[in-house]
């Protein structure tokens, strides 16, 4: 009865102060959502088309200007140039306007008629590693498929039919099972990571700012009493109103990811609502933990921002744990939580793995919540020590 | 004052301002720093090579296996599992031990010896962008190879000559050379990105910290005397001066020094890079300025900005291209200064262009930096017209009556009495609850008077003495007798 009267009280004074907090208010309500829409926005398309790209066409016959026509009909390339000498497109290559040159050969065609092999150089602006790797596959495909017509033509005219040619001109192919995340679709590989980032990302700044306020202006023994003495029920009420809020958002992102974006789902959707309400959680913890360690409101903000980029890139999303140092990949599974939620994300939502093979990421989500919890008797003594109050 | 000697006070007094205050300078100087070293950290390795994948082989013959060994050889894939099993590579798959399968087919030697078509399966995640790329590009130069090396033979075996053999396998040889980032780094890919980025996003808040404090603690009055009196032009170049200043010698500290430590290319001319990053920092600096005018307290520069690095990194279609994203949204991200700047500080120091190849950016750099510097003038001047108002209502209010506002005091002291701690503190939460009133001024003043030597901590008392260190040249008379006067109004 007395831990139900303390929590409402703690919750009704969060709300009422909530209200009061103009760019408190916006930045836990209006911010959170804005950013999930833009993300849906930015990654609208999935993959960039139309990456601009220059032939430098040195041979001027019917076989060159096919050549230039099937890199324009490319999957990510566009024929934006045709520069007359390989220095102009280097020039327009420093001035950003084209990503990749194809620079085809002086008497490409006489040689190709002569039996003669032509080498085709292809130079790639590397500086961006996604465009550049989607610029070398498309093109090397497309001139491969170009030079494997070129045989095939020839194969005819020494009496084979196009059906052997073909087979003849291709000994060795492959077909392709993108097992997750079949469309390759740049957007659904990067798409949850960021927006389930800016999800906990606002809940640890939350968390933080709301307790962080209460020592910074003195008012901490006020809500410690106001709860009836106990900090967990002062902590679980102030915090809860954002837990859900940020865990109804969860589903916002969801919907804009299924439903809005069409990305499959191949595991279970229980889990993902669990992982989602245990990521928030998580967070909210690490956020308390990360108060009481520093005592002062801007150091811990400073702090949790901090750790909260950082998470991405410990991921191993992006940049995978198999390339880096084994120190900086523990690093990345023992101290970001995110770690372990895009575990059951990937697995879950793109693998469509069993549930019981998630179970493990789950319990160490669990873990980092106990953790937050372990700094409850420390945080109990700050809000009782009026030294501890006003720090910058 | 003449204007030089007022400009120099507010430059001074912002410059001390920031050296003194610990948590902007973490921010300011501290962060750029952490951020690199620890990013540095975690791309170290700069490229993910032999990520393990397994090999069913349901052949077993000796060009099933010279195949496997090529595939093997590949710098980008190593064959972690040969099996003869599909379930077992899944078991593998799942597992996270491989990141990839490749099946090579029953009969694949008879297939391929008799002019027939083998058909390799990949089984590629693309769940991990990177580890399907590697696989994917080792599979297909490896079926490449194969094709020219079978095609070449028969030819051969039908009487050609070697090199005839090997035209009419491939008559188009393509030969891909990527420039600026040969070993398709990922350091060097996004590190230039991320460092420019971060040095906006930590200017923005730290100037957003230095003014949010101003405004929490209410320094801005000394700004407002009739005495001396500062236009918001002025006020803006003399804090924009010690900004800059300090940004400056960052970036110096930055580029100039560890950068180089870190071995991040710089390929560019220094001279082209400094004229590059002028506009910039003018425009960020003023920016941030403009925007933290808006701030009432110390905090809300971090919570409000600190989240939107992403989102401001992403618009800059470093990490997901211009072409790829919705126009309207690229032409907004335009407006933020790291937009242009980091695409152009790519071209000048990653691919090492000159300044005109990037004239472009340079010049929508410097419309910025105009374009912030009057929004950064017009909001300084609404928040001198705002100030103006309430202390004009504050001295009303004082001659008014000072009954009716000693009531308000201890109207606050009796609504908050049951903390039993600290009531000045507490009277300080409801005055910026609702610190529209007029009288939130006047009751903050009194805190720092009164209350300051018991609450506050240390750190603040000092703070306080180096606001008004810059007072000293004389007139701040006048406002200690004003507030010695309030002290007797509330006291």
């Amino acid at each position: 009865m007395r831990i139900c009267r303390g929590f409402g009280f703690t919750l009704r004074r969060e709300l009422g102060k909530f209200g009061k907090l103009a760019t408190f208010a916006v930045m836990v309500t209006v911010f959170p959502l804005m950013s999930l829409l833009f993300l849906a926005a930015l990654f609208e398309n999935g993959v960039p088309r139309d990456l601009p790209v220059a032939v430098v066409d040195n041979d001027a016959t019917p076989l060159s200007r096919q050549a230039a026509r099937m890199i324009d009909a490319g999957q990510f390339a566009k024929l934006v140039a045709s520069p007359a000498s390989v220095d102009e497109a280097r020039g327009m290559m420093l001035e950003g306007r084209i990503d990749a040159v194809v620079v085809l050969p002086r008497d490409m065609e006489r040689s190709v008629m002569r039996g003669e092999r032509v080498s085709v150089p292809v130079f790639i602006n590397g500086s961006n590693l996604l465009v550049g790797s989607l610029l070398e596959k498309d093109l090397s495909t497309t001139l491969q498929t170009f030079s494997t017509g070129i045989e095939i033509q020839k194969l005819q005219t020494k009496g084979m039919t196009a059906e052997a040619a073909y087979v003849a001109a291709m000994p060795v192919t492959f077909d392709k099972h993108i097992l997750f995340n079949p469309y390759t679709s740049y957007a659904y590989y990067i798409m949850p990571g960021f927006m389930s980032m800016m999800l906990f990302f606002f809940a640890i700044l939350s968390t933080v700012f709301s307790i962080g306020l209460e020592l910074k202006r003195g008012t901490a023994f006020k809500w410690l009493s106001g709860a009836g003495h106990s900090m967990g029920t002062a902590l679980v009420g102030k915090m809860l109103p954002y837990t859900l809020w940020f865990w109804l958002l969860s589903f916002v992102m969801m919907y804009l990811l299924y439903v809005r974006m069409d990305m499959p789902m191949n595991g279970s959707f229980a889990m993902l609502v669990i992982a989602n309400f245990l990521l928030i959680a998580a967070y909210q913890w690490m956020g308390v933990l990360i108060v009481t360690a520093t005592r002062g409101l801007r150091l811990a903000l400073s702090i949790s921002a901090g750790y909260s980029v950082l998470a991405f890139s410990f991921s191993g999303l992006t940049y995978p744990f198999i390339g880096m140092n084994e120190v900086v990949a523990t690093l990345g599974k023992v101290l970001f939580p995110f770690t372990h939620y895009l575990d059951i994300f990937v697995d879950q939502s793109m693998r469509g793995a069993p549930v019981w093979y998630s179970l493990g990421d789950v319990a160490v989500l669990c873990l980092f919540v106990l953790a937050g919890m372990a700094s409850i008797p420390f945080l109990r003594v700050l809000c009782k020590d009026q030294r501890q109050w006003g720090r910058l | 004052m003449n204007g030089i000697n007022r400009y120099l006070y507010v430059a001074r007094n912002e410059f001390v301002a920031m050296l003194r205050d610990g948590g902007v300078m973490l921010i300011m100087l501290g962060a750029i720093f952490i951020y690199s070293t620890l990013y540095t950290f975690v791309y170290r390795n700069e490229v993910v090579r032999n990520v393990p994948i397994a090999v069913v082989d349901l052949d077993g013959t000796e060009s099933s296996r010279e195949f496997i060994r090529r595939l093997d050889a590949s710098p980008n894939v190593t064959v972690a599992y040969q099996t003869t099993d599909l379930e077992q590579a899944r078991q593998l798959f799942y597992s996270h031990s491989v990141y990839g399968v490749l099946l090579l087919p029953g009969e694949y030697e008879k297939k391929i010896s008799s002019g027939g078509q083998a058909v390799v399966s990949i089984y590629a995640d693309a769940s991990y962008f990177l580890m399907y790329k590697q696989l994917f590009s080792a599979a297909t130069s490896t079926i490449g190879y194969q094709n020219i090396k079978i095609e070449s033979a028969r030819f051969m075996a039908a009487g050609m000559d070697g090199r005839s053999a090997v035209a009419l396998a491939d008559p188009v040889e393509v030969k891909v050379t990527k420039l600026y980032n040969r070993v398709e780094g990922y350091a060097t890919f996004v590190m230039p990105a991320i460092m420019v980025l971060i040095l906006q996003q930590t200017l923005l808040i730290g100037i957003g910290m230095v003014n949010g404090t101003m405004t929490e603690r209410n320094l801005w009055r000394r700004y407002r005397k009739k005495s001396r009196h500062f236009s918001s032009l002025l006020v803006l170049l003399g804090k924009a001066t010690a900004y800059v200043f300090f940004a400056s010698i960052v970036c110096f500290l930055v580029y100039g020094v560890y950068y180089k430590i870190l071995g991040y290319p710089v390929l560019g001319n220094e001279l082209d890079s400094i004229l590059f990053f002028a506009p910039y920092l003018l425009s960020v600096v003023f920016l941030g300025i403009g925007v933290s005018m808006l701030f009432r307290y110390r905090e809300t520069a971090i919570i409000t900005l600190v989240a939107w690095s992403v989102p401001f990194l992403l618009l800059s279609g470093v990490s997901f291209p211009m072409e790829g994203m919705p126009s309207w949204l690229y032409s907004m991200g335009q407006m933020l200064p790291s937009s242009s700047a980091i695409t152009g500080y790519i071209r000048l120091n990653v691919m090492g262009a000159t300044l005109d190849d990037v004239r472009e950016e340079y010049l929508w750099l410097w419309v910025l930096a105009i374009s912030y510097f009057i929004f950064a003038v017009l909001m300084i001047h609404f928040k001198f017209k705002m100030l103006n108002h309430r202390l004009q209502a504050e001295l009303d209010a004082a001659a008014a009556s000072p009954a009716a506002v000693g009531h308000i005091g201890t109207d606050d002291r009796s609504a908050f009495s049951g903390s039993g701690h600290s009531d000045t503190r507490v009277v300080e939460l409801s005055g910026e609850a609702k610190s529209d009133s007029d009288d939130d001024d006047s009751r903050s003043v009194r805190e720092e008077r009164s209350g300051g030597k018991r609450v506050f901590s240390d750190k603040l008392r000092s703070d306080t003495r180096v606001v008004e260190l810059g007072g000293k040249s004389g007139d701040d008379d006048d406002v200690k007798a004003k507030d010695a006067g309030k002290d007797e109004i509330f006291v």
